[in-house]
């Protein structure tokens, strides 16, 4: 045991490494640097700016800051690094405090600006992660051994409910709540008057303003691990030990506590190690929303304003968290599952330093073109932006394939039982109606998405009636244009007319059949004379057909992006568990080094390094990519601990025995057994991708103007604080479709979990 | 309905009482020690009705001060609390716009125009006791010229400008550098000092009112050593507050960052009101810090903090509040920053020979008649009913109407019609194709790149309105979302844009927009860095720049910068957008509130006390 965890932390060293080059990069490819603040000023002369740029060592190749950055973070050091005027202070070699250099902005050293920080977010992460296991496991369980009670449909229901909220637009509404009603505080860590307090208030005050961000935090987190209990807790109690268990005369909590629980509990475990990664970027959103002076906080504006130290401080000090994380949740497994082997063989010290040097050498030789010819660098860029969104397309058009035909297959096997089922009906008949809306956008919606009506700002939606034999819109007149308020005009009405021909239309039908028909029109063409079926926005755009052609957009991410996860993960997770040894080993840190990344950042830094490369659309597919290459990592791990401890069945064993290829097994005897992980997982991870449109467009990152999306709306309704306080609410439009999609998805995957698990025949 | 959403209010509001009750009965804040020291003898007797003392006056800042070292602060939220601390020898007042004493009790002026001696007042202390004299002044201008030398002892030279580099740059070295030199400074006796400019400098007085005296008995050493820059940090504020050593109405009581900063009275403040008592009257002052601009206004508009500038954007719903939470808004006018849409005219090329703007896009934007025809087709009647429900003004020059003394308001307004632009372009030979496109004469379809800084609401409203109003003329503009940094890299580095939207914030004297009037200015975004004037009007241009800077005359300087305004509304480099009207919040329980015509709605916080 203790020789792997030194193992384990010997290879953390090449990790950070790795991660922290990266990060560099990244940060040095985004355009414009922290002095661009001070080009942009009108009364700072060039020649400031410029000899800032020299005493912040702006001025050198990224290659040589990044040095002199590892140089002041290393024990051992070297002064041929330093500035010229402290060179001869210390000897080509010597021993230092590791330093992680300045704050630009704040002018303070990073370390104890970072500690500033940290006690809070630790703090904050802690008491969420806390209350979600405290809360979730039990509910899980209980859920689980009252299965179909009425308990466990309101609590799934409820769970539902729970993930289907954007959490920032959560916190949003907490803020409101807190500012409208008063009972406890909108943000901050501590209130107004905290200074001047008596210690017992000074703690009173604090958890009371802990309170709002840790329930935040934690109900979604709370809904999805009670899902994963209450799905691992039946699929254990289906297996042959319970049944043997029982026969043998157990008390049935013997069972459920003793047997069931401990081996339920091994993927919940595991997840604990990167609840602990997740302190870094998870609370980002709400840290921001709700104003709560945290690291992530502190890390978002520090890449905003490429306050260079500070980010890599930052991002070291959520891989070093995960890392941690990840050995916590090794040794707890093991723990917890004497069926697991910790000890593996001996690093293949070899192969591993060949692959290293080979990287390295690649890496180097890529480097020197690009510093020694800008025309490389533009080749490289145009190679990897078209040839990534070659193979992009290429692999999506794959995996789509791939899931299309699963979904036949399930169509074939499974929708029969999924309609029996009451709520498999409605969650099937309500997507199904979705992606119709969707796809049929241009006929369906009136208006063209981006059509401005400058008069009719904020137009509340429009009432119908029935008259002179046919539909009509009532007309309404803005009474009082300074808080933009609408009442109909009586006797004015519009007619509706259906099937109308729009000679301007250019939709294609499947891009190829030209089709001129809008279902329903005004009959009067003037420009002011419109109907809107959910409103208008602040330019007056109609939000009916902006959230059908948003609708496009927020309802295809997730395949994309499920496929890709989903198919890399459990190949990679599957493998690495089956094989062991060096393979795990490699894919293992692999995936310890996209995860020790914080996610989010990664995106942020990404983005600004190639926005200036792509336009607004290809970048979206670069996001949509990112993100599913980032999120297979944790599937590839989840599925590497199950089948850790699958592949020391006696079926594999046997198959082994035969001499199987081990693909084979992996289909054949891992897939089932792991199938409603997948399942469950994938569902779980559609609505994700949903949300995560929505969280992006919350950060700029996603969909952009003039084009729509669901999360793109959503973040205009609630960037602008009049669409709440004056009662705009159509504008909310867009988190309602957000909540109904994934609530369809969620019960769907659930009604699927039941129905798609193999040991359903022996009920 | 109704009657439980009561219910549920009344209960809430009850829940809400009794949880402040009950911090209350807690919280209790040291008392103040008021005339612990006498008042200076140059004391400045305030004219404000004399009030009393206590109170705690709370703010909501939605980001936080980055340093407390006034000769590094760069940012506005730095600015704003360092200059509640930090005093300089001249203020300005935003009633008469003109400057008034402040460290300096008097000044000046030699015939000539060129030296100025101020007078200090007698008997200013730092808030640590020490006495303010002339050698502090010196000291902070030594610190702003101050070269950097080499270990040789040698002054270093920056290789590009052949100018020598600065220990502590900031951005003063190079505002007081008049005529080609900085300025020169010595110390008469010890309280008075003068400065003399090389050639005449008409903003001379105005630009000295934005130096904060630095104490020399704090910072001497740093200097030496070359550390001040490190200085009066927030991590000064945090373990040392008392290290800042004030000489405004404020000192630093305490500073959690992420939280919040309180200030207290500087007990050696050199201001007091008819009865002699010191100013300020209020105990403490709240920074508490916000997440964002929208919590701020939240927290003003219930109550929870006591004076805020309130958005046109949000001023449609926190008016319904006054009642309630018994605060006043006043109406300020329009706002004073402008923003404007422009045509990359850069007719330089890369290294590499390819040009910034390809050739035949680059004759379209350097023709002022098609951007004419652009300006005539941006819909900004349309933007200020729909997005600012008519609480915003169209901008018709580059200085906002909101800098009364210096805005011209007769220069060429250009009203939208998209007939007059359709005609304007068939004039220059654009026609447009049988898809409804236009089209130059050489057949090529207009149409260009327009790159937006993300992030803000308003700024993608206008955007897509422009996009929109384009579209309604025949030509097709993509829209390019980019952070911040990339657009200025691309203004300022790399050129290879088409057309942008920026804004810049506004006020105070036109001399301090140098670098977007002149030809070779860095924001002069359109064409910057000319070597020569490019055209005859930004020749002119440059040459009435430099004649106002020298024209002590107020009202033959504004001639000058009227005539400005017109060049730039006649040959259109940029194109004006709406400026928003501005309001300002405070509760109704402060006495003594005097609103300017420009500026912070606090800029007399000193003289505010609680009504009893």
């Amino acid at each position: 045991m203790i020789g792997f965890i030194f193992r384990r932390l010997c290879a953390t060293v090449p990790l950070m490494l790795a991660v922290s080059v990266m990060v560099f990069l990244l940060m040095y490819l985004a355009p414009g640097d922290f002095l661009s603040q001070a080009r942009s000023s009108k009364d700072i002369s060039p020649e400031i700016v410029r000899q800032e740029e020299m005493r912040l060592g702006l001025d050198k190749p990224w290659y040589v800051q990044y040095a002199r950055w590892l140089n002041g973070v290393s024990p051992i050091k070297t002064n041929l690094l330093l500035p010229e005027n402290d060179r001869q202070k210390h000897g080509i070699v010597y021993f230092g405090q590791p330093d992680f250099g300045y704050s630009w902005s704040y002018k303070i050293p990073v370390s104890s600006l970072i500690f500033q920080r940290l006690i809070p977010t630790l703090i904050l992460a802690l008491a969420s992660t806390l209350l979600s296991y405290a809360v979730a496991i039990p509910l899980g369980v209980i859920a689980a051994v009252k299965k179909d009670s009425l308990f466990d449909k309101i609590s799934s229901f409820l769970a539902y409910a729970a993930l289907s909220i954007p959490y920032f637009f959560l916190a949003l509404l907490a803020v409101l709540f807190a500012a409208v009603t008063g009972v406890l505080p909108t943000g901050g860590q501590t209130s107004i008057m905290y200074e001047f307090m008596s210690p017992a208030a000074k703690l009173g005050d604090y958890l009371r303003h802990l309170i709002l961000p840790t329930l935040v935090l934690s109900v979604g987190s709370i809904a999805s691990i009670m899902r994963v209990m209450r799905g691992n807790f039946l699929d254990y109690s289906k297996l042959d030990f319970v049944t043997t268990a029982r026969a043998k005369g157990l008390s049935e909590n013997a069972i459920m506590f003793k047997h069931v629980l401990r081996n339920a509990l091994n993927p919940i475990i595991t997840s604990l190690g990167f609840a602990f990664a997740g302190l870094l970027s998870g609370a980002l959103l709400v840290e921001n929303v709700m104003n709560y002076p945290g690291l992530g906080q502190l890390i978002y504006a520090a890449i905003v304003k490429q306050d260079q130290y500070v980010v890599m401080a930052g991002v070291t000090m959520g891989c070093a968290m995960l890392i941690a994380g990840q050995l916590i949740a090794d040794i707890l497994l093991a723990l917890s599952d004497p069926r697991i082997r910790l000890e593996n063989a001996p690093i293949p010290w070899k192969r591993l330093s060949v692959f290293v040097i080979s990287a390295a050498a690649a890496f180097a030789l890529v480097t020197y073109l690009c510093q020694a010819s800008q025309s490389f660098l533009n080749i490289l860029v145009f190679l990897g932006k078209w040839g990534g969104i070659i193979i992009l397309a290429l692999l999506a058009v794959a995996l789509v394939a791939g899931l299309a035909w699963a979904a036949v297959f399930f169509c074939k096997n499974l929708l029969k039982d999924i309609i029996k089922t009451r709520r498999g009906a409605a969650a099937m008949g309500a997507l199904a109606a979705m992606y119709a809306l969707a796809f049929l956008a241009p006929f369906i919606a009136p208006y063209e998405p981006t059509q401005q009506c400058l008069d009719k700002s904020f137009h509340p939606p429009t009432a119908l009636v029935w008259r002179d034999g046919g539909i009509c819109a009532k007309v309404y007149k803005n009474v009082d244009p300074s808080i933009a308020k609408y009442e109909p005009v009586d006797g004015q009405y519009l007619k509706i007319k259906f099937f109308c021909k729009d000679e301007n239309s250019k939709y294609k039908i499947f891009g190829l059949i030209p089709f001129k028909y809008k279902l329903f029109q005004c009959q009067n063409k003037a420009p002011d004379s419109r109907v809107f079926l959910l409103g208008s926005d602040s330019t007056g755009r109609d939000v009916f057909s902006r959230l059908l052609y948003g609708a496009r957009i927020s309802l295809s991410i997730g395949f994309v992006g499920i496929a890709i996860t989903m198919t890399i993960g459990f190949l990679v997770g599957g493998l690495s568990g089956y094989f062991g040894g060096t393979f795990d080993f490699v894919a293992m840190r692999f995936v310890e080094f996209l995860m020790a990344v914080p996610g989010l950042y990664l995106l942020l830094a990404m983005r600004s390094a190639l926005a200036p490369h792509f336009d607004s659309s290809q970048m979206y597919i670069m996001i949509i990519a990112i993100l599913s290459l980032l999120g297979w990592a944790s599937t590839a791990r989840v599925i590497r601990g199950m089948s850790l401890s699958l592949s020391n069945r006696q079926y594999v064993m046997a198959a082994k025995a035969m001499g199987e290829r081990p693909l084979k097994i992996i289909i054949r005897h891992f897939l089932p057994n792991v199938l409603s992980y997948l399942i469950v997982g994938a569902t779980l991870s559609i609505p994700g991708y949903i949300l995560g449109e929505a969280a992006l467009s919350f950060l700029g990152l996603g969909i952009q103007e003039p084009s729509a999306s669901w999360g793109l709306m959503l973040s205009q309704a609630q960037n602008d604080t009049k669409v709440l306080m004056l009662g705009f609410w159509w504008m909310l439009t867009p988190g309602a479709a957000i909540f109904a999609a994934v609530l369809a998805f969620n019960m769907l995957g659930d009604v699927l979990r039941d129905i798609a698990d193999p040991q359903r025949n022996f009920k | 309905m109704s009657g439980v959403g009561h219910k549920f209010a009344r209960l809430a509001r009850f829940i809400a009482l009794s949880a402040t009750a009950f911090a209350l009965s807690c919280s209790q804040p040291p008392q103040i020690a008021r005339d612990q020291y006498p008042l200076p003898e140059d004391v400045e007797i305030s004219k404000c009705k004399p009030g009393k003392y206590g109170g705690i006056f709370v703010l909501a800042a939605s980001q936080e001060p980055q340093t407390f070292n006034p000769l590094i602060s760069s940012d506005a939220y730095s600015s704003m609390v360092i200059d509640m601390m930090m005093a300089p020898l001249v203020t300005y007042d935003p009633f008469t716009q003109e400057s008034a004493p402040a460290l300096a009790k008097s000044w000046e002026i030699s015939p000539d125009g060129k030296t100025y001696t101020f007078n200090l007042r007698h008997g200013v202390k730092f808030s640590d006791g020490v006495e303010l004299t002339a050698d502090d002044v010196i000291f902070t201008f030594d610190a702003i010229f101050e070269p950097l030398r080499g270990p040789d002892g040698k002054p270093k030279i920056d290789p590009q400008t052949k100018r020598p580099l600065l220990k502590n740059p900031s951005r003063y070295a190079g505002q007081f550098t008049i005529g080609g030199e900085y300025i020169k400074y010595r110390k008469i006796d010890k309280y008075r000092v003068s400065f003399t400019t090389k050639t005449v400098y008409a903003p001379f007085l105005t630009d000295i009112g934005f130096i904060c005296i630095l104490p020399k008995h704090k910072l001497e050493s740093a200097v030496k050593n070359g550390t001040l820059q490190q200085q009066w940090s927030t991590q000064t504020a945090i373990d040392n507050p008392s290290e800042i050593a004030a000489t405004g109405p404020f000192c630093i009581f305490a500073y959690k960052p992420g939280e919040s900063l309180i200030l207290k009275p500087n007990p050696h403040y050199w201001r007091a009101d008819e009865k002699r008592q010191r100013l300020p009257y209020i105990d403490f002052l709240i920074y508490k810090f916000v997440a964002d601009a929208n919590t701020s206004t939240i927290l003003f508009a219930t109550g929870q903090c006591d004076a805020a500038a309130v958005s046109a954007n949000d001023y449609a719903w926190v008016k319904n509040y006054a009642n309630t939470y018994d605060f006043k808004i006043y109406e300020r006018g329009p706002d004073s920053s402008i923003s404007f849409i422009w045509f990359n005219q850069n007719p330089n090329k890369e290294p590499d020979g390819k040009p910034y703007v390809k050739p035949y896009k680059l004759k379209w934007f350097s023709n002022v008649k098609f951007r004419r025809a652009i300006m005539q087709a941006i819909d900004r009647d349309g933007l200020i009913k729909s997005v600012w429900f008519s609480r915003a003004v169209k901008l018709h020059s580059i200085i906002s109407p909101a800098n009364k003394k210096w805005h011209n308001p007769d220069t060429v307004k250009y009203e939208y019609s998209p007939e007059t632009s359709r005609q304007l372009l068939k004039e220059e030979g654009f026609y447009y194709g049988s898809d409804g496109r236009l089209r130059d004469k050489l057949g090529n379809a207009v149409e260009f790149d327009f790159m937006v800084a993300d992030g803000s609401q308003n700024s993608t409203t206008t955007a897509t309105t422009f996009v929109e109003n384009m579209k309604a003329i025949g030509i097709k503009v993509s829209l390019k979302f980019m952070d911040f940094a990339a657009i200025v890299s691309k203004i300022d580095d790399t050129f290879d844009y088409e057309a942008a939207m920026l804004g810049f914030t506004g006020g105070g004297d036109p001399s301090g927009g140098k670098a977007i009037y002149r030809s070779d200015g860095f924001l002069h975004v359109w064409n910057p860095r000319q070597k020569t004037p490019a055209t005859d009007w930004e020749r002119r241009i440059d040459e009435i720049y430099e004649r106002q800077e020298a024209e002590l005359d107020t009202r033959k300087r504004r001639e000058l910068i009227f005539e400005m305004q017109q060049l730039f509304s006649k040959n259109l480099p940029l194109f004006y957008l709406t400026t928003p009207m501005s309001y300002s919040g405070i509760q109704k329980k402060w006495q003594n509130v005097r609103v300017p015509p420009l500026g912070s709605i606090i800029w007399n916080l000193e003289e505010l006390y609680e009504r009893d």
